[in-house]
C-alpha cells in the first residue's frame, strides 16, 4: 500500500489568475469570464414572495453591495471577507431589479393553501403557487434568474415534514446501502419540487429561506422559538451571489488544466428511486467539463444485481445512456472530449463497461475509464487532535485507492467538519490513467460545487451532483420536461 | 563581538526555519538585517521581508521572573516606525542562546516621542524560535489569504485496518440435513457441550474450521463425508464466491472467538461488550492505558423517576483482501442497553448524540482498544490459540503534517472539543499515550 499527500490544486480565475480558494480567487482577479460577452455584467434577478420577504431580500442585497466585513476570528482564511456585488468590485457585476420582475403572493393565497390541505398536498400547492405565479413574471422577458422567497410560515408547514437536515458529508453514496424501510411515508421536498416544477421555465430557480438574509434560523425547544445564528453574513453573502452568477450563465473558476493533457469529460453515473419508494431506479448521467459546466441526461431503469441488490445497467441501456449524454453535451458545448471518466456510484458490470465502451467509440473517443466511488468505511489516524489531512492518498492495492477530501485544511487552520471525516474509496473497473492521477482529478473536481465557495468538498461533483440531481428528478411526473443542463438542478 | 553574537543567535534561528538572512550594510544604524521569508515545504520565496535589530544583554537567564523589560532609544523607536516594512527587535543573550522577539510596529502602535520606551518582554510567549516563523507571517503578510503547503513533518497515521495472521491451516466440509440455521443449534444444544457459531451453513454443506469428524458436529454433520481442504485455496482463491464464502466463514469464526463477553448482535450489525460497567486494560501505542468499556449511567426524571442505561463499547467489522494481505476492518460505536443485554429506548438518540460529539482522538482510542483487545494475549493457564490471530493495524508513514498546537492556538475551540469528548467518553488522557 502506497501513501501519498496531494497538494491542493489551483482553480484559474479571470485574467489567468490562480489561487487554491475560490474567495479569494475572485476577489484578487475576478470571475473566469470576467469581460466575456456571456458573462453576466448585469445580472437581472426576478424576485416570487410575499411583499414582506422580497422586501426583505432586496434590501439585504443592498446591504450588501459595497461589502460585509469577515467574521471576527483569527481563522482568516476560513472566513474571509465579502468584497461585494457591483461593477467596482471583484465580481464586476451587479444584480439587477425592477418591479415589473416582481411577482407578489398574497397573504390570503398563502392562508388558502395552509389551511386547505395537509401534508404533501400543502407541498404541491404552495409548490404549484410559485411556479404560478414565476410564470406570469417570466412571460414578459428579463430575469436571467428567479429566486423564491418564502416565507417562515408556508416553510414551517412544508418543512416539518422531512425532519432535520443531514450533513451530505456523511450521507451514503452509493445506492446498495440504502435500506428500503417500507413504513416511512413518503415525503415531498419542497425545495426538489419546486425545482422540478420549475424546469418548466427559461430560466433557473433559487430558493433562499428567511435564514440566509435575515441570519437567525428560528428553531422550537418545547413551546419556545429559539434564534440560533447561522453561517456568519459574508459566507452566506458569497454562496448566494456566486449561486445567482452561475445560474445567470457565468463561470465564476475553472479546474487549471494542463495544456498538454487531454480535454477531458467527468460523467457521473448514478440511479434514483421513485418518490414512492418502491424498487424503480431510473439511471441518470450527468456529464461535466473543467469549467463545471454540467448536462444531464435520464436513462432507462435499472435492474437490480440478484446477490447484493446493487443496481446496473444492460448493455443496451448503458451504451444509450452514454450516447446520449455525449450528445447532449456536443450540443450544449459544440465541442467532444477527448477522454472521459466515468465516476459510477455503484458497482461496475461488465456489461455496463461493453456499453459504455461502445457509446464512446462511435463518438471516436478512443479514452474511457471507469471508476466505482463510494464512501469508505476504512479510516486512517493521525496522533492528534485533528483528523488526516484532505489530499491525503493511500494506494490499498493495484485498483483501489482511499482519498482524502474533506479532512484537515491547511489554509484554513482547521478542520471545518463536523465529524470524523470518510475518506472516498474508488475502485478502477478499466482505466489507463494511473491510479494517483485519476486520484487528484477527483481531489480538483471536489472544488467545482457552485453552491458552496468553500473549497474543501467532500466529493466530486460527478457524484455530488447525483444526489441533487436524483432528489429533483424524482419529483419529475414521466414524460415531464427535464432541462438538459445543471443550473437549473443546483 | 557580543553584538555579533546577537546578530548570529538570529541568523542561525532564521536558517532553521530555512528562510534567508541578509545583514544590513555597516553604514546602515538602526536595522542589522533582513529575513525573506521563504516556504519550508516548498523552498519558494514569499516575497515577504522583514527587517530586524539585534540588542544583546548581559544575563536573562539569571533572572528567573517570567518577564523583562528592555528600554529603547527614542530616536531608534522613530527610526523602526517610520519605513513602511516590518521591523522586528530581538533581545537576546548570547551566553544563554536565548532570544525573545517583539514586533515593533504593533508595539508602538500609537507612540508619539513624549510616550515611553520601554518594553515589557513575556518570555513563555516572546521567545524567538524555529516557530516564531508563523507570527513572522502574520505581521508581513498582514492580509490573509496566502498558501503555504503543509509543514514537511514525519507523521504515523494509523489505519483501522487489522492485520490478519493467520487462521486455522484447513477448512471442513461435511454434508448436513439440517436446512436452517436453527435446525443445527437445536441439533448442537442437546449434546450438552457449550456449541459455537463459528459455522456456515449453505445448501446442505455445512463448513467450518471446526474438525467435523469430532464433537459435537457429528451430530449435525453425515460422517464419512467430512473433507478437509487447506484453507489457502479460499484465502487466496480470486473467485468471488470463494471470496464471499471465507469472508461467512470469517465472520462466524470471529463471533465464537468473542463470545461470551463480547457478542454479535444482528440487529445492530455489530459486535459489543456486554455486562456490567467495567475498565478494561489494554496496551495503546507506548503504555498500558484503561478504558471504559461498559459505563453505567443514571438520569432523573422531573416526576422524580430514576432512569439508568449502559454504554457498551462496540464495533461493525468487515473483513476485506488487499493484495493478498486479509484485514478486520474495524468502525467503533457504541450499543446502549438497560440492563447489559437488551437494548435501551433511546439507543439511537443517544448514538446519533455521540456521533456528533466524536473526534480524531476519541476515535483511535477505540480502534486502539478495539485492536489490543482481538491479538492474542499470552495466557499462562491455557494453551487455546485463537482460530483467527491478529496482528498490529495498518499504519503509514507521512512526510507532511499538523502542528495541532499552533492550529489549536488560534482556535481553542476546537482544543476544548476534543477535551469535552474525552472527558464525556471516559478516555484514558491521549496526551499520555503519545508521549511516552
Amino acid at each position: 500500500m502506497k501513501f501519498t499527500f496531494f497538494e491542493e490544486p489551483d482553480l484559474e480565475f479571470a485574467g489567468g489568475g490562480t489561487h487554491i480558494d475560490i474567495r479569494f480567487g475572485i476577489t484578487r482577479y475576478g470571475p473566469l469570464d470576467l469581460g466575456d460577452l456571456r458573462a453576466p455584467a448585469q445580472l437581472r434577478v426576478g424576485l416570487v414572495g410575499t411583499d414582506e420577504t422580497i422586501a426583505a431580500i432586496r434590501q439585504w442585497f443592498e446591504h450588501c453591495k459595497p461589502g460585509i466585513a469577515r467574521k471576527e476570528s483569527k481563522l482568516v482564511n476560513l472566513f474571509p471577507e465579502f468584497p461585494g456585488f457591483s461593477v467596482d468590485t471583484s465580481f464586476r457585476s451587479s444584480l439587477v431589479f425592477h418591479d415589473r420582475w416582481c411577482s407578489s403572493i398574497r397573504q390570503r393565497e398563502i392562508d388558502a393553501v395552509l389551511t386547505h390541505s395537509d401534508g404533501d398536498e400543502t407541498v404541491r400547492q404552495s409548490v404549484a403557487m410559485f411556479v404560478d405565479h414565476a410564470e406570469e413574471l417570466i412571460q414578459q422577458g428579463g430575469p436571467m434568474v428567479l429566486v423564491c422567497v418564502p416565507p417562515h410560515d408556508l416553510l414551517a408547514a412544508v418543512d416539518e415534514r422531512r425532519g432535520g437536515p443531514t450533513d451530505t458529508d456523511e450521507q451514503e453514496i452509493d445506492e446498495g446501502s440504502e435500506a428500503l424501510d417500507p413504513h416511512q411515508p413518503p415525503t415531498i421536498s419542497f425545495h426538489d419540487l419546486l425545482k422540478a416544477e420549475g424546469m418548466r421555465l427559461p430560466v433557473p430557480l433559487q430558493m433562499v429561506r428567511p435564514k440566509t438574509y435575515k441570519g437567525l434560523q428560528p428553531r422550537k425547544k418545547g413551546k419556545k422559538t429559539l434564534s440560533v445564528p447561522l453561517q456568519d453574513e459574508a459566507t452566506r453573502a458569497w454562496n448566494i451571489h456566486t449561486a445567482l452568477y452561475y445560474k445567470a450563465g457565468g463561470i465564476p473558476w475553472r479546474l487549471l488544466r494542463d495544456a498538454a493533457e487531454l480535454t477531458t469529460c467527468f460523467v457521473g453515473i448514478s440511479f434514483y428511486r421513485s418518490l414512492d419508494r418502491t424498487r424503480l431506479l431510473t439511471s441518470v448521467a450527468q456529464v461535466f467539463n473543467e469549467r463545471g459546466e454540467g448536462v444531464i441526461v435520464k436513462g432507462a431503469q435499472a435492474q437490480l444485481d440478484k446477490d447484493d441488490k446493487t443496481p446496473y445497467l444492460p448493455q443496451s441501456d448503458a451504451h444509450a445512456l452514454l450516447k446520449k449524454a455525449i450528445q447532449v453535451y456536443r450540443q450544449e458545448h459544440k465541442t467532444t472530449p477527448a477522454r472521459i471518466v466515468i465516476h459510477k456510484t455503484s458497482r461496475v458490470t461488465p456489461d455496463e463497461a461493453i456499453g459504455f465502451e461502445a457509446a464512446a467509440q462511435e463518438h471516436s473517443i478512443d479514452t474511457v475509464e471507469l471508476l466505482t466511488v463510494r464512501r469508505s468505511l476504512t479510516r486512517l489516524y493521525r496522533e492528534g487532535t485533528y483528523p488526516p489531512l484532505r489530499g491525503t492518498f493511500v494506494e490499498l492495492q493495484g485498483a483501489s485507492g482511499l482519498l482524502y477530501l474533506k479532512g484537515s485544511v491547511n489554509f484554513f487552520e482547521t478542520y471545518p467538519g463536523m465529524y470524523v471525516p470518510r475518506p472516498l474509496e474508488f475502485t478502477t473497473f478499466r482505466a489507463e490513467t494511473p491510479l494517483e492521477r485519476l486520484a487528484r482529478e477527483m481531489l480538483s473536481l471536489s472544488k467545482l460545487n457552485w453552491n458552496n465557495t468553500q473549497f474543501d468538498g467532500g466529493e466530486p461533483i460527478t457524484v455530488r451532483a447525483a444526489r441533487r440531481v436524483g432528489d429533483i428528478l424524482k419529483c419529475i411526473p414521466e414524460g415531464g420536461k427535464v432541462q438538459p443542463t445543471f443550473r437549473f438542478f443546483m | 563581538m557580543t553584538g555579533q553574537k546577537g546578530i548570529n543567535l538570529i541568523e542561525r534561528i532564521v536558517l532553521d526555519m530555512e528562510s534567508h538572512w541578509t545583514p544590513s550594510g555597516a553604514n546602515e544604524v538602526g536595522i542589522d538585517g533582513y529575513i525573506e521569508l521563504f516556504d519550508a515545504a516548498t523552498r519558494k520565496p514569499l516575497g515577504l521581508t522583514l527587517a530586524a535589530q539585534s540588542k544583546v544583554v548581559s544575563a536573562l537567564s539569571a533572572d528567573s521572573s517570567p518577564t523583562f523589560d528592555y528600554w529603547c532609544d527614542p530616536a531608534d523607536v522613530e527610526y523602526w516606525l517610520a519605513g513602511s516594512m516590518p521591523v522586528i527587535l530581538v533581545v537576546s543573550s548570547p551566553g544563554s542562546a536565548e532570544g525573545y522577539w517583539v514586533s515593533v510596529k504593533d508595539y508602538f502602535k500609537d507612540w508619539t516621542p513624549a510616550s515611553p520606551t520601554t518594553i515589557t518582554f513575556t518570555k513563555s510567549e516572546q521567545r524567538f524560535m524555529k516557530d516564531s516563523f508563523r507570527d513572522l507571517l502574520k505581521i508581513a503578510a498582514p492580509k490573509p489569504g496566502l498558501y503555504l503547503a503543509p509543514p514537511r513533518k514525519n507523521e504515523r497515521l494509523h489505519s483501522n485496518l487489522l492485520r490478519v495472521d493467520g487462521f486455522p491451516e484447513q477448512i471442513f466440509f461435511a454434508d448436513t440435513e439440517c436446512r436452517w440455521p436453527s435446525d443445527v443449534w437445536a441439533l448442537l444444544r442437546k449434546s450438552h457441550r457449550d456449541p459455537d457459531a463459528g459455522w456456515v451453513l449453505k445448501g446442505k454443506r455445512f463448513i467450518s474450521f471446526h474438525d467435523l469428524s469430532e464433537e459435537p458436529w457429528t451430530a449435525v454433520c453425515e460422517q464419512g463425508t467430512v473433507e478437509g481442504f487447506p484453507t489457502t485455496d479460499w484465502s487466496e482463491s480470486p473467485d468471488p464466491d470463494r471470496q464471499h464464502l471465507f469472508v461467512q466463514l470469517l465472520n462466524q469464526a470471529l463471533r465464537a472467538q468473542l463470545s461470551p463477553n463480547v457478542r454479535y448482535w444482528s440487529r445492530e450489525e455489530c459486535f459489543a461488550m456486554v455486562g456490567k460497567a467495567q475498565k478494561i486494560p489494554y496496551q495503546s501505542l507506548k503504555r498500558r492505558s484503561k478504558i471504559s468499556a461498559v459505563s453505567q449511567f443514571s438520569s432523573t426524571a422531573k416526576d422524580g423517576r430514576v432512569f439508568e442505561w449502559r454504554r457498551h463499547m462496540a464495533f461493525r467489522a468487515q473483513f476485506r483482501l488487499f493484495d493478498a494481505q486479509w484485514c478486520l476492518e474495524i468502525t467503533p460505536t457504541y450499543r446502549f442497553t438497560r440492563d447489559g443485554f437488551e437494548l435501551e429506548r433511546f439507543h439511537e438518540e443517544r448514538l446519533k448524540g455521540i456521533k456528533q460529539l466524536e473526534g480524531n482522538r476519541a476515535v483511535l482510542s477505540c480502534v486502539l482498544f478495539w485492536a489490543d483487545y482481538l491479538r492474542p494475549k499470552h495466557n499462562l493457564f491455557t494453551t487455546d490459540r485463537p482460530p483467527i490471530r491478529f496482528g498490529d493495524l495498518l499504519s503509514f508513514e507521512s512526510a507532511v503534517g499538523i502542528t495541532d498546537e499552533q492550529w489549536l492556538s488560534d482556535d481553542p475551540e476546537f482544543g476544548k472539543e476534543a477535551e469535552r469528548q474525552r472527558d464525556s467518553l471516559f478516555l484514558p488522557d491521549l496526551e499520555d499515550l503519545f508521549n511516552s
